[in-house]
């Protein structure tokens, strides 16, 4: 008698509590979990990239992160996604001065290129405030000035989505969908964005087979210039100190003269001193990779400057003086006309489409 | 009888674990704090100091070295770090420049010690390498210390700017001191008597003064004449400077 009662009981309870049903319908453990471990390409001249530990690359994981990456969910209205801000046939950036959210507010720093984002190891973002791209992952979603959404309505959606929770069982062998948290929704698009690793430009060409004869006479110049090889009897572009490597960015931060912050004092965007709390980091960012800046336009972490030609310009004419102006800026660049244009030509050679027509690089919902 | 072979078992483990050659080394640890000094006095980067008669501001200085190790009198030695890096950038408060940037060593050998060795830089061994042969969690896969127009490791970047007008700005010049090529590495040997001990960690300063760094002939170098290290012509500086180093770090 007693247990009839009790059974009897527990259908009750499941029927009349939505918490119960879920926790039985949440059950995932039907589902197989084999993780493969996901191929990070590696082009020449780019060293290898290291991985978290706690979040090593999987097939399932990227697959994952490539979803949500391109899935408005993520925002309050379901309007905006990652890719909203990070076009990839804009190198991953929105041909904006600065980006804008889901409520039509605007933020006040240019989106990032993404393409081989994770050869960055030095602090991302333009002040560098997020140390790895799981903490990055995590700001746009509760940014009122992007997504405009909670982490916990996030995690709410995903776990009543009719596809997900089988996807965040299949890259980390959750075992209900009351698991899936930020956390794992962070991580999955940290490992896709590891995973977009593109190398196939002019400058990839000369890298992987070292015949400088692919570059015409004007981007041979311009990479003598960039790069201060000796012997061209061409002047020094000092653009090496900041911009170099295969990934093209020594990943570190910098003021570049853009603005005459003399004592550091009046600072309007202090950048990385507003992370490091350090006073002569005020004024600095990122010096961004050069990859495909062709396309990433307009530069700068404000997006003041419109086309790369005006770049070139600014270093050449207009650097302002500050206390903690980059040594390397001191003695200015003294380029004439023609000369500027090879340096433009050059800095063309670094855009690589090629990833356009991958599937991987682009929305899986299209 | 089953007694008997559980009790041999016993002592054949028991003899095994007594001559393990890891319980007969006993181990202490040690810290090395690498300090900067100008003039004798604690280097806070990117504060002001008198140089010739203009007043000057480190804004950075870092190091690769390579081929760490405790030296004994008998010729032998102990290894401890392959390479390494240091970025004095941080030391930006007279608190972090009197700290200076500490390394920990574990499970070193105890016992006597006469020395420090390492190399300055990175030696022959790795003049082929470059940052794609280095994962992005190694400090050598770093793109800022490569250079790409000598085809060598930046092993040593020292950069300032200096003030004369009197505005503040300290942009009256500066210089960019990068030091590298094939030749850009010293072997430095300190010598200092110390105890590796089992209870307790041994602490060792190992100070560089980089007024004396930047003496050549005995004068200082003139930021107006020399302002950077980045050609050929330049490559007598570099090897002064890397002169300097070698025979001034010392231990306290």
């Amino acid at each position: 008698m007693m247990k009839r009662v009790l059974i009897g009981l527990g259908i009750f309870i499941a029927a009349c509590s939505p918490d119960e049903v879920a926790v039985i319908d949440g059950d995932l453990t039907n589902i197989p979990y084999q993780p493969v471990d996901y191929v990070i390409p590696q082009p020449a001249g780019f060293p290898s990239m290291a991985q978290p530990s706690d979040n090593i690359a999987t097939e399932a994981g990227v697959e994952l992160g490539h979803f949500l990456f391109f899935d408005p969910i993520l925002s309050r209205d379901s309007t905006q996604s990652c890719s909203s801000c990070h076009l990839p046939e804009l190198g991953f950036t929105d041909g904006k001065k600065v980006s804008t959210g889901i409520t039509g507010a605007q933020g006040f720093r240019s989106s990032m290129s993404l393409v081989n984002i994770g050869f960055v190891n030095n602090g991302l973002f333009w002040d560098g405030r997020s140390p790895h791209l799981e903490a990055q992952a995590f700001l746009p979603i509760e940014d009122p000035t992007e997504m405009d959404n909670t982490w916990a309505a996030v995690e709410e959606s995903l776990r009543n989505h009719p596809t997900y929770p089988e996807m965040f069982r299949k890259a980390f062998g959750i075992n209900d969908k009351s698991e899936i948290t930020s956390d794992l929704a962070t991580k999955a698009i940290a490992q896709y964005e590891r995973s977009l690793v593109s190398a196939n430009s002019k400058y990839d060409e000369v890298l992987a087979s070292g015949d400088f004869g692919v570059f015409s006479d004007e981007e041979l110049d311009g990479y003598f210039m960039f790069f201060d090889i000796e012997g061209s009897g061409l002047p020094d572009a000092q653009c090496f100190h900041c911009h170099s490597g295969a990934y093209m960015s020594v990943n570190d931060f910098f003021n570049n003269g853009l603005d005459a912050l003399g004592d550091l004092t009046n600072v309007t965007d202090i950048g990385l001193g507003d992370v490091t709390g350090v006073f002569t980091d005020r004024g600095k960012f990122r010096a961004t990779t050069l990859r495909n800046i062709e396309l990433t336009g307009p530069y700068m972490h404000d997006g003041r400057i419109e086309t790369l030609e005006e770049v070139v310009d600014f270093y050449n004419d207009s650097i302002h003086p500050a206390l903690n102006l980059d040594v390397n800026l001191f003695e200015g660049v003294d380029l004439n006309a023609s000369q500027r244009e090879s340096l433009v030509a050059f800095m063309k050679t670094l855009t690589d489409t090629s990833y356009l027509s991958n599937p991987h690089f682009l929305s899986p919902f299209n | 009888m089953h007694k008997i072979a559980v009790i041999s078992m016993l002592s054949l483990i028991i003899g095994f674990t007594a001559c393990s050659p890891d319980e007969s080394v006993q181990t202490g640890e040690a810290q090395l704090s690498f300090k900067l000094e100008f003039g004798g006095n604690p280097l806070v980067v990117d504060a002001p100091y008198d140089y010739q008669s203009n007043s000057v501001r480190f804004s950075e200085f870092n190091f690769i070295y390579s081929n760490l190790k405790f030296l004994r009198a008998d010729g032998s030695s102990v290894d401890l770090e392959e390479v390494g890096y240091l970025d004095f950038g941080d030391t930006n408060t007279e608190g972090a420049a009197v700290n200076g940037l500490n390394k920990s060593y574990v499970d070193l050998p105890i016992g006597s010690y006469t020395g420090i060795s390492f190399t300055y830089g990175l030696d022959e061994s790795y003049l082929d390498k470059t940052p794609a042969d280095f994962s992005t969690d190694n400090v050598l896969s770093n793109a800022g210390l490569y250079w790409v127009a000598w085809g060598n490791y930046i092993i040593c970047k020292l950069e300032a700017r200096f003030e004369s007008n009197g505005d503040g700005l300290y942009d009256d010049a500066s210089f960019q001191y990068h030091l590298g090529g094939d030749a850009a590495f010293r072997t430095v040997t300190i010598d200092k008597e110390f105890d590796l001990i089992t209870d307790g960690t041994t602490s060792i300063d190992l100070v560089l003064d980089l007024r004396k760094i930047l003496l050549i002939d005995n004068e200082l170098i003139d930021p107006f004449e020399f302002n950077n290290t980045h050609t050929s012509d330049m490559e007598w500086l570099i090897s002064d400077l890397l002169d300097n180093v070698q025979t001034e770090f010392v231990a306290e």
